[in-house]
């Protein structure tokens, strides 16, 4: 709860800093921006009984009060980093929070102005929680790290290639590398933080979780090293011909017109061409991948090429982890599928919308309950599931919310045995974010 | 301003001067007359106040404002074409905010339309103190939909609780399932296939009264339509149902039913994705019943069986992966082949020109970094057995030949000058015309022996594929370069260009006469002959050298009676002459016969080489006939 409220408020404030830079003080729409935020903070420091929240800066990660905020660190990694630039590492709300404090504080986060909040409901740098950890030790900076400058890097091109400006994919291909070398240290983790949805940049975290999906499986079945790097860039940016779509049709509730339908088809080939025009001769290869992801495995899908044979190996191998994201994903016009029922989509397609092969190695690499799904046991509580289970044993799993319905803040470990599994919930259902609570499931950071 | 006129008024024609003003002016908010009306408009209006638009005038409280002035009368049109209803402007009017009105009043109103509407842009823009309500749009009235009257009959019931009453009493000698289920489908059946409205209207007609049954008699319905879910239509009488509503239906009904039930419900959740949450609050209730727990265990149990045996068979998966897994150095070729496939799929214009630049820019690049195969490959990859729709053949060829005219040629050539040689020529002739042009103007403007003799032979290979655009630059060249491009024309087995380098033979300069005589022979072989007897009148003793060795060499009939020819005029010294005749041999044609004797019966030799001739003619004669 307290976290949702948090992400809340910095959405609001992220918004106020960046219109801060727009408009001049007093415009409406920044007023009414502020007046949004102090709302948000002073929803969140009444949730303590003293009336304070503070929010700190460390490193990649933002902490309220002494825990950190997981989702939010990745989410907004940017307005972090922001405000790390002008000296800021903690922000007190006390409330009542006052519009005026809200107001300085979002011009001196712009780097509007040196003025500190006057009213003294909101306090900078004054840290009143000793913190107890530093989030480095928890071993998972690094690959939320990677997963924030990923989400930054397809921000860049997505921009780049609405603008005209000329880019390459030298981003890319870094981006790809830290995933890599993270997801080789903490491949139970990177399977988790791949569960990490957004509906608002939906294209963007897809397309990181793809990656991530794409070089666990690239690497389970035997992709050369040498192949590794450029499987990941196509894979994160399989959907970058999405960017020239109108959100409005790509968040269009319902069935979509002839004419919507026949621009959403254009966007493996449009992404095709956008990665063709910007890669060095080592990452052609990768516009495979954008043209063909939807192609289908016995040929039915988009765009038609008359003359072709077989889709190319990296393109069947990112279907088939793009769609078992896709499927685990809210979208206006459906709602997400457990992870588990994604499998079985995938299965049921197998041998005519998806490679057989490719299936049944993913599902072997997930596990029949893969990392970050969450179960309803016969007696009410909701487990999740947190490591993909060795040959012939039960997955590891955390007590996640408890037979009378309460969600736990700390997970407990608990073993599956005798008990019975009768249904999965999605993380909506369930009002639990796997990603989120990565760092308290219990895998061991270093090879987990 | 009337000093009798109305607040109204004064702020309608204060708003049309400053309109006027807006029109005239590039900078109004400059101009006094707009800070007047802004003030007049501050005056009169206590407070926010409307105005209603009309397609000339304004109106308030739905009287029109009578005004003689035209500036409202104007604004209030532009208003109307934007289909304004009324404007309502905030107390304490900002210039900026009536401004921005004025902007957006300015543009074609279809635009503005497809941004938002004017007051989207209103507040887009900033304009807080002014807000638009647009007219409503109107709706057409769709012609009545003629329905039999049984469907009509129930579409047009006053109201559930009567129908249900009705439906009762029909079922009174019967019974309510059998009665309400085959009604049902009767009137359903009798709609038309495209009456979509009617569907819809009958089924929620009959759903609705099923709920003004009493609790028994909605079990005893539901059990039966249950039963038959097998119906497409009763399928779609039971998805109307809310989770919530069957959750609490489902205590109600037997265990046969309850099982039915789930069975439906799992059905409906695979094929429309749709998950009845309520029902598992039943599972997990104090009263549920273990045959429904069974059911979906059971379906649960099964479909995780489907995966995890998935999971065991992955065995011959990853040997079979492993067998497919892509060379690394054939992924260049993988990425040819998909821009092969998007160029069979892209026709939209500007994408297949932006297409075309991508295409040329992974060539040019290519060759900017010495890697000349690899542009190779790209070009074939675009010009080989093309993907590209026909009518897209003048844009790829109009690309290369673009390409070849760049710079890009040039560098072609440096490569092959530095060593890649025939992999250079071949791309440049594959480029066409405008790169061939790049090498014949380099190669005249060559210094170097080394790098000409390198880009000769880049001609040369050029000259073989095709020797047309070599050709063409004959015309008018200087004579350095026509001897230059003489040789490669030559070595190029393309007979068909030898009259255009015979016409060499009339050049003004004796070194291309001399190179285009050692060419035609390369090229035409004994066909060279006319070109040789030509040139063995050439006033350059060089050229006629050159075709008497040539001749001489061919010891054929045809340069044996040339030669024979040749001794008869007077262009040759007697020297040359001399030479012919030792060439002849023992064997003569009847035409160095006849020479030879003329010769040697000559009676006046007046000059020393002139009795020698005489007397090296009687040799080889006496020789022929002995």
């Amino acid at each position: 709860m307290s976290e949702r409220q948090a992400t809340v408020l910095l959405m609001a404030l992220r918004a106020a800093v960046r219109q801060y830079l727009l408009y001049p003080p007093g415009h409406p729409a920044l007023l009414q921006l502020i007046d949004e935020t102090r709302g948000a903070a002073d929803d969140l420091a009444r949730l303590d009984p003293a009336g304070l929240a503070a929010i700190s800066l460390l490193g990649d990660s933002i902490f309220l009060g002494p825990s950190v905020l997981p989702h939010a660190s990745l989410e907004f990694n940017g307005l972090l980093r922001q405000m790390q630039a002008v000296g800021l590492d903690s922000i007190t709300f006390a409330a009542p929070v006052s519009a005026g404090d809200v107001q300085e504080l979002a011009a001196f986060a712009a780097g509007a102005s040196q003025d500190l909040p006057a009213e003294g409901t909101i306090r900078l740098n004054e840290r009143p929680f000793s913190l107890d950890h530093d989030e480095e030790g928890t071993g998972f900076g690094g690959i939320r790290r990677s997963y924030a400058r990923s989400l930054d890097v397809l921000r860049g091109i997505a921009l780049a290639s609405q603008t005209t400006e000329t880019f390459d994919l030298t981003g890319a291909a870094w981006a790809v590398e830290q995933l890599m070398e993270q997801s080789l240290e903490h491949p139970a983790a990177s399977l988790l933080l791949a569960t990490v949805r957004s509906h608002d940049e939906y294209t963007f975290y897809h397309s990181v979780n793809v990656a991530i999906l794409s070089l666990a499986l690239g690497r389970l079945t035997g992709v050369p090293d040498d192949q590794l790097p450029i499987l990941g860039v196509a894979a994160m940016l399989h959907d970058i011909g999405k960017v020239g779509v109108s959100p409005s049709i790509l968040q269009h509730p319902g069935r979509l017109s002839g004419e919507q339908w026949g621009e959403i088809k254009l966007h493996p080939q449009e992404g095709a061409q956008t990665i063709l025009a910007a890669a060095g001769p080592a990452q052609e290869v990768a516009s495979v991948v954008a043209l063909e992801h939807h192609a289908r495995f016995d040929g039915s899908g988009y765009p038609q090429v008359s003359y072709r044979n077989a889709l190319h190996f990296y393109s069947r191998l990112v279907a088939t982890t793009d769609t078992f994201d896709a499927i685990t994903t809210r979208r206006s016009y459906r709602r997400a599928e457990t992870p588990h029922r994604a499998l079985r989509v995938l299965l049921k397609g197998s041998g005519g919308m998806y490679d057989p092969d490719f299936t049944r190695a993913f599902i072997k690499m997930l596990g029949v309950y893969p990392p970050g799904s969450l179960l309803l046991m016969e007696n009410g509580e909701v487990l999740m599931v947190t490591q993909v289970a060795e040959a012939g044993e039960l997955p590891a799993a955390v007590l996640v919310r408890t037979q009378a319905g309460e969600l736990l803040d700390l997970p407990e470990p608990i073993s599956l045995a005798d008990r019975t599994i009768i249904d999965q919930l999605t993380p909506e259902d369930a009002g639990v974010e796997p990603a989120a609570l990565l760092e308290h499931v219990g895998l061991e950071s270093g090879g987990d | 301003m009337s000093e009798e006129s109305t607040p109204a008024r004064q702020i309608v024609e204060a708003l049309g001067t400053a309109w006027t003003t807006f029109g005239l002016y590039p900078n109004p908010e400059e101009q006094d007359a707009f800070s007047r009306s802004l003030e007049a408009v501050r005056g009169a209006a206590v407070g926010s106040f409307q105005l209603g638009v009309g397609p000339g005038h304004f109106t308030v409280a739905g009287e029109t404002i009578e005004t003689d002035r035209e500036g409202p009368e104007r604004l209030a049109r532009q208003c109307y074409l934007h289909e304004i209803e009324t404007v309502r402007i905030g107390p304490s009017l900002p210039a900026s905010d009536l401004l921005t009105l004025f902007r957006i009043l300015s543009q074609d109103e279809q635009h503005i339309r497809s941004v938002g509407g004017v007051d989207m842009v209103l507040k887009r823009d900033g304009a807080g103190s002014i807000s638009t309500v647009q007219k409503p749009i109107l709706k057409e009235a769709s012609a009545p939909i003629e329905r039999p009257d049984e469907v009509q009959e129930v579409i047009d019931q006053p109201d559930a609780a009567t129908f249900a009453a009705q439906l009762l009493r029909e079922a009174r000698a019967g019974s309510l399932p059998e009665m309400f289920i085959s009604r049902y489908l009767g009137v359903l059946g009798a709609v038309a296939e495209d009456d979509v409205t009617g569907r819809e209207e009958v089924v929620r007609s009959f759903v609705e009264a099923f709920f003004h049954f009493d609790e028994p008699q909605q079990v005893e319905v539901f059990r039966e339509l249950l039963n038959r879910r097998q119906d497409a239509s009763i399928r779609m009488f039971i998805d109307q149902f809310a989770g919530h509503e069957l959750a609490r239906m489902a205590p109600r009904l037997d265990p046969s039913a309850v099982g039915m039930l789930m069975e439906y419900a799992q059905v409906s959740t695979d094929q429309a994705d749709k998950r009845p949450d309520e029902l598992l609050a039943l599972l997990g209730s104090p009263e549920a019943l273990d045959s429904a727990r069974m059911t979906v265990a059971a379906r649960i149990q099964e479909r995780i069986g489907d995966v995890a045996e998935a999971a065991e068979a992955v065995g011959t998966s990853f040997d079979s992966i492993r067998g497919q897994m892509p060379d690394s150095r054939r992924l260049f070729f993988d990425a040819l082949e998909a821009f092969r496939a998007i160029l069979h799929v892209e026709n939209r214009e500007p994408r297949f020109s932006r297409l075309m630049r991508i295409w040329t820019g992974k060539m040019s690049s290519a060759i900017r970094r010495g890697e000349i195969r690899r542009a190779e490959l790209w070009l074939h990859a675009g010009l080989d057995n093309p993907t590209y729709p026909p009518e897209r053949r003048s844009d790829v060829l109009a690309a290369v030949e673009l390409l070849a005219a760049s710079d890009s040629s040039r560098m072609v050539v440096e490569a092959g000058v530095a060593g890649e040689g025939e992999r250079a020529y071949r791309l440049l002739h594959g480029l066409g015309a405008p790169a061939v042009n790049a090498l014949v103007d380099m190669l005249s403007e060559e210094q170097d022996a080394g790098r000409r003799r390198a880009m000769l032979e880049g001609l040369t290979q050029a000259a073989q594929a095709n020797p047309l655009p070599i050709l063409s630059r004959l015309e008018g060249a200087p004579w350095y370069l026509a001897r230059n491009l003489a040789g490669p024309l030559g070595r190029s087995g393309h007979p068909e260009v030898g009259p255009e380098l015979g016409k060499l033979l009339d050049h003004n300069d004796h070194r291309v006469r001399l190179e285009a005589t050692r060419s035609l022979v390369t090229l035409l072989g004994e066909d060279s002959v006319p070109y040789l007897e030509k040139a063995l009148a050439d006033e350059s003793r060089a050229v006629r050298h050159a075709a008497l060795g040539l001749l001489t060499a061919r010891r054929s009939e045809a340069s044996q009676a040339a030669l024979a020819r040749a001794l008869e005029r007077d262009a040759l010294e007697p020297s040359e002459k001399e030479r012919i005749i030792e060439s002849f041999g023992p064997e003569l044609t009847a035409e160095a016969y006849a020479a030879l004797a003329r010769l040697a019966r000559q009676r006046v030799a007046l000059s020393g080489s002139a009795r020698s001739l005489r007397a090296t003619a009687q040799e080889a004669l006496r020789k022929a006939e002995g």
